[in-house]
Parts: structure tokens; sequence; C-alpha cells
């Protein structure tokens, strides 16, 4: 009863990686499509301040909730990113273990 | 023992005791999923929404702020319910700041729609968009944690 420990650990890379790259490809398409929405929004506001439609207090303070709002939606791509990370070292983990008990 | 039994002592009690330790062995970076902290997210999504939907039916020149008190406090009661929820679970900062983001621009709002005492078409109109991309966000951040559900780049379920 052997165990082959280069094999399981490129395996164990292998699953790791797998999932690290597509769990950070999600985060990435989110975090571009976060930016794409505020590319809109402040188009939206700087046309409002330049029609005279809202005054230079009302646009820095919308400037300022806008920066509450994108921090909001960035923290869901750090969630994404932890969750992506935490799916990796467990697939590896799982690669690690099946081999264990395959060889028991 | 016989020599025979020793040697497959030392072989197997050094994987058995692996294969032990390997059985609890999990990493845990974010909270678990909860689907009814995403659902009670959702709800007061749409209760928010309801609000600016409400109050831009309003003609402008009837925004009075005592006409929304009442919702502006059973709104940010659930809010700060909803903040709640989130900061009595452990690896779950990010989520918790998230409500608090929320909960600060809803008392924002109040804030100043009480000095006011009426709000512009405009600003109606962009601070229910900015609940709407918050409250999205919170409910997607939810359902990131779910590691048995595959989240595709918009964040929806596949």
């Amino acid at each position: 009863m052997n165990i082959n420990v280069d094999s399981l650990i490129t395996d164990m890379i292998g699953a790791a990686g797998n999932v690290a790259q597509s769990e950070g490809s999600k985060a990435l398409s989110y975090i571009q499509r976060v930016f794409e929405n505020e590319k809109e929004t402040l188009k939206g506001l700087c046309d409002a301040r330049l029609s005279r439609e809202i005054d230079d207090a009302e646009f820095n303070q919308e400037l300022d909730r806008e920066k509450f709002v994108l921090e909001g939606e960035l923290l869901t791509a750090r969630i994404m990113t932890k969750a992506g990370t935490q799916k990796a070292v467990n697939a590896a983990m799982d690669v690690l273990r099946n081999s264990i008990r395959s060889l028991l | 023992m016989t020599p025979q039994n020793q040697t497959k002592r030392a072989v197997f009690l050094p994987i058995f005791l692996l294969a032990f330790l390997l059985g609890g062995c999990t990493v845990h970076y974010v909270a678990d999923y909860d689907a009814s902290i995403k659902n009670e997210t959702i709800r007061v999504a749409k209760e928010v929404d309801l609000f600016w939907g409400n109050l831009l039916d309003t003609p402008s020149n009837e925004r009075q702020y005592d006409k929304f008190k009442v919702q502006y406090n059973e709104i940010e009661t659930d809010i700060r319910g909803l903040l709640m929820q989130n900061e009595i679970r452990p690896l779950n900062e990010e989520s918790t700041e998230q409500v608090q983001i929320a909960l600060k621009l809803w008392i924002d709002d109040r804030t100043s729609h009480k000095k006011k005492d009426s709000i512009s078409d405009f600003i109606a109109a962009l601070h229910r968009s900015q609940y709407n991309r918050l409250f999205i966000a919170i409910a997607k951040g939810e359902e990131a944690k779910n590691m048995s559900a595959s989240v595709d780049s918009t964040g929806g379920n596949k």
C-alpha cells in the first residue's frame, strides 16, 4: 500500500487551480459589470449637474453616496473571492482525503 | 504481538490518524450560506423599492416628510433587523458592512427629507436605483456563500 506523493500533489494543485480559475473569473466579470453600471450612473449625475437639475452641493453629496454604493457592491466581490478560495482549498483537501480513503 | 502485526500497525496507524484528521479538515473563510437571510434581503429590498415607487407617484409638491415618516420608521427597523441577523454570524464582516451602508444611506435620506421637506424626481429615482444595486449586491454576496451552487458571472445560479 503506497501513496504516490508527487502524483497526489499534482492532482491537488489541479483541483484547486480549476476551482480558483473558475471562481476568479466570476468575481472579475462581476466587478466589470459593477463598473459598467457605475459609468451609467455617473453619466446621469454629470448630465443633471450640467443641465442645472441639481446644484453643486447636491452633486457632491450624490458623488459621496455613489462611493458608498460602489463600496457596498465591491464587498460582494470580496465575498466571492473568499468563497472561491474556500472552495479551491477544500477541493484540494478532497483529493487528498479521497486518495487516502482509496488506499484504506 | 507478532513482528508482522507490528509492521501492519506501524503502517496503518498513521494513515488512520491522517484520515481522521482530514475528516474534519475543511477551511472556512466565509459564513455558511443562509437562504432565509437572502430572502429577508429581497423582502427589505422590495419594501424600499415600493417606498420610492409611492414617493415618485406622489406629486412633488405633496411629498412632505410627515406623509412618509411611518414608512421611514418601518423600513429603518427592517434594515436594522437585517443588520442584526448579519452581525451575529461569524465570518460575515463584508455582508454586515454592506447592510451598514444601506442603513447609513437610509438614515441620510430620512434626515435630508425631514430637513428639506421635499425630494425631487431626479434624486428619488437615483436613490431608488442605488438601493436596488446595493440590495442586489447583498443578495449576491449571500448567494456566493452557497458552496453547493455554481454561481455564474452575473451572480445567479447556473
